[in-house]
């Protein structure tokens, strides 16, 4: 039966009402996203700046986890870098970090994952997206791979480490001679263009 | 009775496992598929403790139960039989590499061959399963037993007594012996290879692409680079390199390819045409 006029009025926007706390209860769970901007400048290069609000100490943190990183200390950099996901989830740069860090240690699993959250904060960061193709080379789901590489390049056409992975994917995994050839011409295309 | 081998099992109850297992195996050969469950269960209970000699006993019994069982043969059995004869097939091949080639040399190298041939035997049976897997590691160990003995050649112990001429000569042929068979291990690891296109791919099939790096680096020796870690909290700036040639890595490469200088790459196609534009 139909709901006359008024009435049926009243019960939409009940109706509504909850879908939108509803909406909000779950926006709540999630990550608060900073602002991203992504500047281009053609045969130069990118640069993506994320504005959010953090204090000087989790800064503190990220230096020094990257540091320990880069000393090979594994297990001291990964739980002080997801220490500084957890304080300041806005950012991707962290959860990237992780992805590099565990994709370093031959964790493919966790390097997905946190390369996944990456893209969830930032979709525009040509970094996550090739490490998550090299994830996923390796861990042989090639079309994921070629997508994700492809999905760096639309991004910014010039970003080499993507172009170059690219072709080797498609070279040696794919066996797709034509899109090899495409993409290192495009790659030592730019480089002569230089 | 498989519930309270499993219960032993659970609480590590290792002796009481083992003998009811066994019981249920000898009182149990049917439903086949449970029994081999419950062989490779125990095989992993004797390699977990150390007891080699039970579970390669163990093992061979998996193999031949399952090679015996006719019509009522399943494919998890003969899954289970693949995995099992892999282990045994790659002991085999362990005692073939292991042997070295000293002095006396022409009896080290009949006792090397007759170990060859017993592994290539053990290894070829191995496709017999039609196990994508295990072919693939199949594929990989007969690529390797080539790759050994070409090496063992070259690494032989040289005899004594020899003018320099001689010594000359002997190195030629050392090396004219040793050539075909590094070859063999190149065509048969690129036959592993080639089972990409069939869509497998597995650890065995990247360990053959990985050995093909080593000895065809400038085919295969094309490993993918990272872009390192952000290095900032909010700012990532990107500035476009040089595009180096493939085999040159930058420093925060994740794997570090080697620079290659065989003429039939892609890479060298590439640049031939890029060249010639």
């Amino acid at each position: 039966m139909l709901i006359p006029g008024r009435a049926r009025h009243a019960r939409i926007t009940a109706l509504l009402s909850v879908t939108l706390y509803l909406l909000s209860a779950c926006a709540t769970t999630e990550a608060p996203r900073s602002s991203s901007r992504l500047e281009i400048q053609e045969a130069v290069g990118f640069t993506i700046t994320e504005d959010a609000r953090v204090g000087g100490s989790v800064r503190n943190d990220y230096e020094t986890a990257l540091m320990l990183l880069r000393q090979g200390r594994h297990d001291e950099g990964v739980a002080l870098l997801e220490a500084v996901a957890a304080d300041a989830p806005q950012f991707s740069a962290p959860y990237i970090d992780l992805g590099v860090a565990y994709h370093h240690s031959g964790d493919l699993e966790a390097a997905e994952r946190y390369l996944l959250l990456a893209l969830e904060q930032n979709f525009d960061h040509p970094i996550a997206h090739n490490e998550l193709g090299i994830v996923y080379r390796k861990t042989g789901r090639f079309a994921e791979a070629r997508r994700s590489y492809e999905n760096a390049l639309a991004i910014y056409p010039g970003y080499h480490f993507a172009r170059r992975n690219l072709a080797i994917l498609c070279d040696l995994y794919l066996a797709d001679v034509d899109c090899a050839l495409k993409e290192l011409r495009s790659l030592y295309g730019h480089r002569s263009k230089r | 009775m498989l519930t309270a081998a499993e219960l032993y099992d659970e609480v590590n109850i290792v002796a009481d496992a083992v003998r009811v297992y066994e019981r249920y195996v000898a009182d149990y050969p049917q439903p086949l598929d449970v029994a081999m469950e419950t062989r490779s269960r125990l095989a992993e209970i004797f390699k977990s403790g150390a007891d080699y000699d039970r579970y390669y006993e163990k093992l061979n019994e998996i193999v031949a139960v399952d090679r015996d069982s006719g019509a009522q043969r399943t494919d998890r059995s003969r899954y289970l039989a693949a995995k099992a004869a892999l282990v045994l097939a790659e002991q085999r091949y362990e005692q073939f590499a292991t042997l070295k080639l000293v002095q006396p040399f022409e009896q080290n190298l009949a006792e090397k061959q007759r170990r060859m041939d017993l592994a290539m035997d053990a290894l070829e049976a191995l496709v017999d399963y039609e196990v994508a897997e295990v072919t693939a590691a199949a594929t990989y160990f007969i690529a390797e037993t080539y790759f050994e003995f070409s090496a063992a050649l070259l690494d032989s112990e040289r005899p004594n007594g020899l003018s320099e001429a001689e010594k000359v000569d002997y190195e030629l042929v050392i090396e004219e012996e040793a050539f075909p068979f590094e070859e063999r291990a190149i065509d048969v690891h690129e036959e592993n290879f080639e089972l990409l296109a069939g869509g497998i791919y597995n650890p065995w099939v990247q360990k053959s692409l990985d050995k093909l790096a080593l000895l065809m680096p400038g085919r295969y020796a094309k490993n993918e680079i990272s872009g390192g870690y952000v290095g900032s909290l909010d700012t990532y700036a990107y500035r476009m390199p040089i595009a180096p040639p493939l085999g040159v890595e930058g420093e925060d490469a994740i794997d570090s390819p080697e620079s290659g200088e065989d003429g039939d790459s892609v890479e060298a196609t590439a640049q031939t045409a890029i060249d010639g534009l």
